[in-house]
């Protein structure tokens, strides 16, 4: 299999190189910002065969059968070029000017997805993001992604990602290229991407080419902004949460630019207040004891986004972005206590406790772009990325009595975390008008620190400063990939792909092919279909609690004992652009994941560190899951009315051998039905209406749904003794893992966006409520029990708290240009 | 600024008091299951508990079932009908008939409409000898013991033979009696149990792994071991027992018991040993008891036994 794929791609690759062809290539920019434009589209308006979309880094090249060329070039939500160019081998750089979103140009760029052997991805639209309705009036990138066909939303309203039937380990996500493991704030109720930051976003639930790897289930590839190169500008926001700004502007015009943006909550400010009022007691019975102390607490989260970019020439350009996040709770308290007695029985004594919790990401990349010639387009990128959980609690006291001063002091640390360096380059080539080339080579040295304890103490009789938990684990990842895109004739288009992964851990080494493919069908001019293959592999596990929303989740490697996830996946495509500009979307797909890694019965992560001889590969379990279904995207990108409806249907299950008597059983994010109804309504010139309705079949859960006779406890069901006292004990029996299904879960979003231009800018007051008619959707559920107080009986239900009722948002921002 | 406080507060109560009950629990539209429930053992006469499961919350009295068809089979061929026995709050099914080590039973119970039923073979009688038993310390006016009593530490040398390869489902229980003033064994108070220490003489802990369990006795410090490796073959075991002794005369009896269990019980105990062990646990996914009944739920499981006596005099 893998020397077919190696001849199928030389062939390819000889053949390319054998036609001489005129080659015209460039980037192209915001004519405004000279934000260079990922995904705009080049073609030649005579022959629309021949056409070319930018990279991630706003660059093309095209070779054209011919030397004079009427070339088009259009991005959605600009005003496309026409130009004539004689082609004399010439880099070009083509501005596009925005506009409001125009039907010619949408349409362009439906018919170029229609025409684009890639399957299974949708791109988001960033400027509809900061129109629709979202909780806190908080405009945030996970929760949209949440509205797309395929996409499974965690608990309620938090941006957890679940891509058909995956886990939320198994998704891919780039911030510039550089993977982020964790995604969320407060609790999961934010995403760490703001979008003002962000120009670009992807999303691949299926046909990864090649150049993606290691993990199963998607790619989200955000890319953030690159800073104005003309002026500067920015935007200021504030809402009911956060508040957070955002510049860009030239260092150097037209040479170097910059772009900071940066959020924060005052939770903790606001409430400083209350908690002042509140927090100090003090209480004294004159002839025995005084006690007095305070408390004192509070919560934030922030997120820092830089980035600095610098052309040296036209074929060079120099980036460096960076991002820090970071949530933190905590809570001091200090306590006094004296005591009045006889003079030798005084004594008083001080302690000041504290803890905090705090996780984040730091990442930095630095990447280099150069164009080789006007064929041949590399990027060099040097990256690190870093995730933290770390909980402390601290005691600091003294103990006094006459003249004896004892003293105690003691800490307690728990992190966790994974820390990555990568150097990747990768290139891409387009040898003729049929072929876009890419390949690359990436390499990742992890750093898994899956759960160390620190504890010091000390006192008048003991110093104690000791290290206990899972031990640090090193793993170098090593892949190699190319993918070629390349058309048969005008019906079909292929993208063949080939990547070869590895990695070292322990002495052992994992070499895994991964294949991937992607044809195109295209029947007439208005429908295509379209149908992929991948492999894919997983070096990473992910031990999670399923039950909490802290980021107690632990990254933890493949090892010589439990081996590498992969999954293989097929998708069929058809897409229709229909005669009133709509674009239909309808996926099936089969995924098939191994390797899977599930916490053992009974186990949960903190079990290899507390107290145990056991290590983390002795709590979990390997099994396989599967997942299928079938996905509508109806969507509009133009007019007064624009968005989507999306519909899933979709079935995901798990089978593990220890888990659940080795029964299969569905997945905790298996929902039969999704339905997202997203759009925004241009009621006036000024006024925009946003509008959310999701409906989701009810989420599986295990809880228990029989009361039976505990077969230990009748007392005489021992053979050993009789007992006299005969009695029983009950119960309660689950179905079996994930087996009850919880009530659907729906709501509606509402906002309304006012728009004014200021002489300076524009300013926006946005006006919502979340959950319009109040549906109470579980967050949580327990059994609870009431006893009736007029016949005292006790009556058994399920408790369904929902955590976000009809919440009304006001936020304002203000952009100035 | 209080005022302020006051709504504060006010808004936080009314978001936080978002809940509903869903009543799947509702005793009338709840659709009860056949219960079975019955561990036997050989030579012992069967009991066998019938009811109707109840939505949680809900189990009483009433659940019992005293009207059920319930037909026992030894190896295939029916062998009797049980008869209810009403005992206590609750009643049982007992049959003439005494399992026997080696045999499968079948259980059918008809009531309700339903039909249920439930399989399960005794395995063979494990084969263990004695050969050594050590006094290691006997401590006087030990700070938790009543005065005048003993505490006991002795170590139990077993060599136990391993038949098969999937012979690995055995439970041990240690237990010892004063001789010659409790000569019987019918009082908990003097259930002596295995020693829960990490100083193990000689049992390997990497061959067995130990689980608490309160395994045949419905007591807690009975310990359900369980072969990791499928070897057969003599092995040795050390079990050490502590035993509070009152110092009246000047021997103790020990009482050593091998249970040896089938899949399925040992099964179930696993389970059981979880299910406790994490129910209360907010980390951890509630695990569920291993049932063995067809058309229905609960358990009805054996295990095959032999005990032995041991005299230590002072």
């Amino acid at each position: 299999m893998h020397r077919f794929f190696f001849l199928v791609l030389n062939i390819v690759f000889i053949f390319s190189l054998q036609a001489q062809k005129n080659t015209i290539s460039g980037y192209v920019e915001d004519a405004l910002t000279e934000e260079r434009l990922i995904a705009a589209s080049v073609f030649d308006v005579e022959e629309l065969k021949y056409g070319t979309l930018t990279n991630e880094y706003g660059y093309f090249s095209l070779t054209l059968p011919k030397k004079k060329v009427h070339l088009r070039i259009s991005y959605v939500g600009y005003f496309p070029i026409d130009t004539i160019i004689e082609i004399k081998g010439q880099e070009i750089v083509f501005r596009l000017h925005p506009s409001t979103i125009l039907e010619e140009v949408v349409i362009t760029g439906y018919k170029q997805d229609l025409k684009s052997s890639q399957i299974a991805r949708i791109s988001v639209p960033i400027k509809m993001i900061q129109n629709l309705p979202v909780i806190f009036g908080e405009a945030d990138l996970m929760k949209i992604l949440q509205l797309l066909p395929g996409v499974q939303s965690g608990k309620e309203g938090t941006g957890g990602i679940y891509v058909r039937g995956g886990g939320p380990d198994q998704n891919l996500i780039l911030l510039d290229g550089v993977p982020v493991y964790n995604l969320s704030h407060m609790a999961g109720f934010f995403s760490v991407f703001t979008p003002e930051a962000i120009k670009d976003v992807s999303l691949y639930k299926g046909g990864f080419p090649a150049r993606f790897g290691g993990r199963l289930s998607s790619v989200i590839d955000v890319r953030m902004k690159d800073g104005n190169m003309k002026k500067l500008i920015g935007s200021v926001s504030i809402g009911l949460i956060s508040s957070k700004f955002t510049i860009e502007g030239p260092i150097k015009n037209n040479k170097t630019s910059f772009i900071v943006s940066a959020r924060r909550t005052y939770y903790d400010l606001l409430a400083k207040p209350f908690i002042s009022i509140f927090s100090k007691y003090e209480y004294t019975d004159s002839n025995s004891y005084r006690v007095r102390g305070k408390v004192n607490g509070g919560y934030y989260f922030y997120d820092f986004y830089a980035k600095v970019n610098h052309k040296f020439s036209r074929k060079d350009r120099v980036y460096l972005s960076f991002y820090s996040g970071l949530d933190k709770a905590y809570i001091k308290n200090e306590y006094e206590y004296e005591y009045f007695g006889t003079e030798m029985e005084n004594y008083f004594y001080n302690t000041k406790t504290g803890g905090d919790l705090y996780w984040g990401n730091n990442i930095l990349a630095i990447r280099w772009n150069h164009a080789f010639g006007n064929k041949i387009f590399s990027n060099l990128t040097l990256t690190y990325s870093r995730f933290l959980f770390s909980t402390n609690s601290e005691i600091d006291g003294y103990y006094r009595q006459d003249t004896i001063i004892e003293n105690l002091e003691s800490k307690l640390s728990y992190e966790l975390g994974i820390q990555d360096f990568a150097l990747n380059y990768d290139f891409d080539y387009s040898p003729n008008p049929n072929h876009f080339v890419r390949f690359g080579l990436n390499s990742i040295y992890h750093h898994f620190q899956p759960g160390n304890i620190s504890y010091k103490l000390v006192n008048n009789y003991v110093s104690l400063d000791t290290n206990f938990g899972s031990t640090d684990l090193y793993a170098p990842e090593f892949s190699a990939y190319v993918e070629d895109d390349f058309k048969i004739g005008e019906i079909l288009r292929f993208n063949m792909g080939f990547r070869l992964s590895s990695f070292f851990v322990r002495k052992k080494v994992y070499l895994s092919p991964e294949p991937r493919i992607s044809a195109r069908i295209l029947i007439g001019n208005n429908i295509s279909l379209k149908l992929s293959y991948t492999k894919m592999m997983q070096y990473l596990h992910f031990l999670t609690n399923n039950t909490l929303g802290l980021p107690l989740d632990v990254w933890v490697p493949a090892t010589d004992r439990i081996i590498p996830e992969n999954s293989w996946q097929t998708t069929a495509e058809i897409n229709f652009l229909m005669s009133n500009g709509l674009n239909i979307q309808i996926d099936g797909f089969y995924k098939e994941m191994n390797n899977l890694v599930e916490l053992k019965e009974g186990e949960s992560v903190f079990s290899s560190t507390l107290g145990s001889e056991t290590t983390w590969e002795d709590n979990v379990t390997q099994g396989k899951g599967w997942s299928y279904g079938l996905e509508v995207l109806i969507k509009k990108d133009f007019g007064r009315l624009t968005g989507w409806i999306g519909y899933t249907l979709s079935w995901s299950m798990r089978k593990f051998q220890e888990i659940n008597f080795g029964k299969e059983f569905p997945y905790k994010y298996d929902s039969r039905h999704n339905i997202s109804v997203v759009g925004t309504y241009k009621l006036k010139k000024n006024i925009t209406l946003g509008f959310v309705w999701v409906y989701k079949s009810g989420l599986p859960t295990t809880i228990a749904q029989d009361e039976i006779l505990d077969p230990i406890y009748p007392v005489s069901n021992n053979i050993f003794w009789e007992d006299s006292s005969i009695s029983y004990n009950t119960i309660n029996y689950y179905g079996g893992r994930n087996s009850f299904r919880l009530p659907a879960y729906h709501r509606l979003d509402l906002s309304l966006n006012f728009n004014k231009q200021k002489k300076k800018g524009v300013r926006q007051w946005t006006i919502g409520v979340y959950n319009a008619y109040n549906h109470i959707n579980p967050f949580f559920t327990f059994l609870n029990e009431q006893v009736d107080p007029e016949t005292l009986e006790t009556k058994t239900t399920i408790r369904v708290i929902s955590i976000f009722p009809i919440m009304p948002f006001v936020s304002y921002k203000f952009t100035w240009k | 600024m209080k005022q302020f406080s006051l709504i504060i507060l006010s808004i936080i109560t009314l978001l936080s008091s978002c809940y509903k009950d869903i009543d799947v629990y509702d005793p009338n539209t709840y659709q009860p299951y056949i219960g079975i429930t019955s561990i036997f053992a050989q030579d012992s006469l069967m009991k066998v508990w019938i009811y109707k499961t109840a939505s949680p919350g809900n189990f009483n009295n009433s659940n019992i079932i005293n009207d059920a068809n319930v037909k026992l089979y030894e190896d295939q061929s029916l062998v009797g009908e049980l008869t209810f026995e009403q005992q206590g709050d609750i009643g049982y099914y007992k049959s003439n008939i005494i399992p026997r080590a080696g045999h499968t039973y079948k259980i059918e119970v008809e009531a309700l409409g339903q039909t249920a039923w439930a399989v399960d073979t005794l395995p063979a009688l494990p084969e263990f000898q004695i050969s050594e038993v050590r006094i290691i310390d006997t401590m006087s006016e030990y700070y938790y013991i009543e005065k005048g009593s003993n505490l006991l530490y002795v170590d139990i040398d077993v060599n136990l033979v391993l038949l098969e390869t999937n012979d690995y489902f055995y439970a041990f229980a240690a237990y010892s009696v004063i001789d010659p003033v409790y000569s019987v064994i019918d009082s908990v108070n003097y259930w002596y149990y295995l020693r829960e220490d990490d100083d193990f003489v000689s049992l390997d802990k990497e061959q067995f792994q130990k689980i608490s369990i309160p395994v045949l006795g419905g007591y807690n410090n009975f310990y359900l071991y369980k072969p990791k490796f499928y070897e057969t073959g003599d092995i040795l075991i050390t079990f050490p027992i502590t035993g509070i002794a009152e110092k009246i005369g000047d021997s103790i009896k020990i009482n050593f018991v091998v249970a040896k269990l089938s899949k399925t019980l040992y099964e179930f105990y696993i389970s059981y040993d979880l299910y406790f062990r994490t129910m209360y646990n907010p980390f951890i996914e509630p695990v569920n008891l291993r049932m063995n009944v067809n058309n229905g739920l609960g358990l009805f499981a054996g295990f095959s036994y032999r005990d032995t006596s041991y005299i230590i005099r002072f």
